[in-house]
């Protein structure tokens, strides 16, 4: 026979062969013995061992050291491994599980850590650009990454276009938009200025309306180094 | 089931009942075999053990044919093999060694053991076993002192289902560790 007829009651079978069963339980065993050709056979296989088990002096003499109570802590180590890989089956052991929720947190973090880092290095330096302050104002290159600009415009209209250019010292352009919309209700504009391409000098940044011949433009001066 | 007839011992049973000498002889072999099993771990005496599955054989051949069982064939025959180890126990009542609860034996006799070879593989894979999985190993040795399965559930904090589930997967390592020496 290759199946137990009843299995919630084969599964006493190894309390019967070290007798611990209450006499109830070991009846309802024994019945079921009588029935089961597969709970016999495994009986009739490990009599041997089980007689072992149960009668040897030498074999007992192993327990003696063993501690019974519930109370008594077992090391450290052990219970690790009982917590993390407790006698379940095998899907069941919270091992799994710990490293499933690993499996996916390491991948969410590497994401959510090179966007964040990404999003600093583009604006690394923000500055504010002020007509007093102009002449004073530095940005370093060998910080690396994109510079944070922002400027006003006396009378600039959100939403509608300007021209913005940085020239450099030598009268090189080296940033031009002719439809730079980034001015808010404040007048205020925030440019992003990718430095890597800019050499160390002075800088001078204009702002105009090229739609309107009566508009005045407004220079910024500052210092990449 | 028998693998010479492919049915139950019940099956059995409706067969001998109806004429079937070869599903009686059958039967008796099966049954022979299974008391003999419960009989040797309720007494102690192997030759006793066999006098007491030959007599409940006996009454279970007279009876079976004209017998309603109520609760099955398996339920009334153990029925009968029980009564004939408490006779015996009855009779053997004044031994100090007799019984366990007034009306079995539940241990096995202390012994020196015939196997040697496997009672040092035995201990050497309990060793293994004492290390890598000691609340088997806590169950042995309760079990040693005396405690029952409610006690050592109590004990051990744990349900009548886990400790079961912790003996069959005890059983396992250790069968398997007799076999390859590994735990």
């Amino acid at each position: 026979m290759s199946k137990c007829t009843n299995e919630s009651t084969g599964r006493l079978l190894h309390a019967y062969e070290i007798n611990i069963l209450t006499e109830p339980e070991r009846e309802q065993f024994e019945i079921h013995l009588l029935e089961c050709e597969y709970s016999h056979d495994l009986l009739l296989v490990f009599e041997r061992q089980a007689e072992l088990l149960t009668s040897s002096s030498k074999v007992r003499s192993l327990f003696d050291d063993v501690k019974t109570s519930s109370t008594h802590r077992e090391p450290l180590s052990d219970r690790v491994k009982q917590w993390l890989w407790p006698e379940t089956p095998f899907v069941f052991k919270p091992a799994i599980a710990y490293l499933l929720v690993l499996l996916l947190i390491i991948p969410a973090y590497y994401g959510v850590s090179s966007h964040t880092t990404q999003t600093v290095s583009e604006f690394q330096q923000s500055i504010y650009l002020s007509p007093n302050r102009s002449g004073s104002t530095n940005l370093r290159i060998s910080d690396g990454g994109n510079a944070l600009l922002t400027f006003r415009y006396e009378g600039s209209i959100p939403e509608k276009r300007y021209r913005v250019k940085i020239d450099s010292e030598n009268g090189r352009t080296m940033y031009l938009n002719d439809k730079f919309s980034g001015f808010d209700e404040r007048e205020i504009g925030v440019l992003s200025l990718d430095l890597s391409g800019i050499k160390p000098g002075k800088y001078r940044l204009v702002i105009d309306d090229p739609n309107s011949e009566n508009a005045s433009s407004r220079e910024y001066l500052f210092y990449i180094e | 089931m028998s693998p010479d007839y492919g049915m139950s011992l019940s099956d059995l049973v409706e067969k001998a009942r109806s004429g079937d000498n070869n599903a009686e002889d059958r039967l008796f072999q099966i049954l022979r075999a299974r008391f003999a099993s419960i009989a040797k771990r309720r007494v102690r005496e192997k030759e006793t053990a066999e006098d007491i599955v030959q007599q409940a054989c006996v009454t279970v051949l007279q009876k079976y044919k004209t017998e309603e069982f109520r609760a099955g064939f398996e339920a009334w025959a153990y029925c009968v093999l029980r009564m004939k180890i408490g006779n015996y126990i009855q009779a053997k009542s004044s031994s100090r060694e007799s019984l366990d609860d007034g009306t079995v034996l539940d241990r096995l006799p202390e012994k020196s053991p015939s196997d040697p070879d496997l009672e040092r593989k035995l201990i050497d894979c309990l060793r293994k076993i004492i290390k890598v999985y000691p609340r088997y190993a806590r169950v042995l040795s309760l079990s040693y002192q005396g405690f029952i399965s409610d006690e050592i559930c109590n004990r051990l904090n744990v349900t009548k289902t886990n400790l079961y589930s912790l003996l069959s997967r005890g059983r396992s390592v250790l069968s398997l560790c007799l076999e390859t020496g590994r735990v």
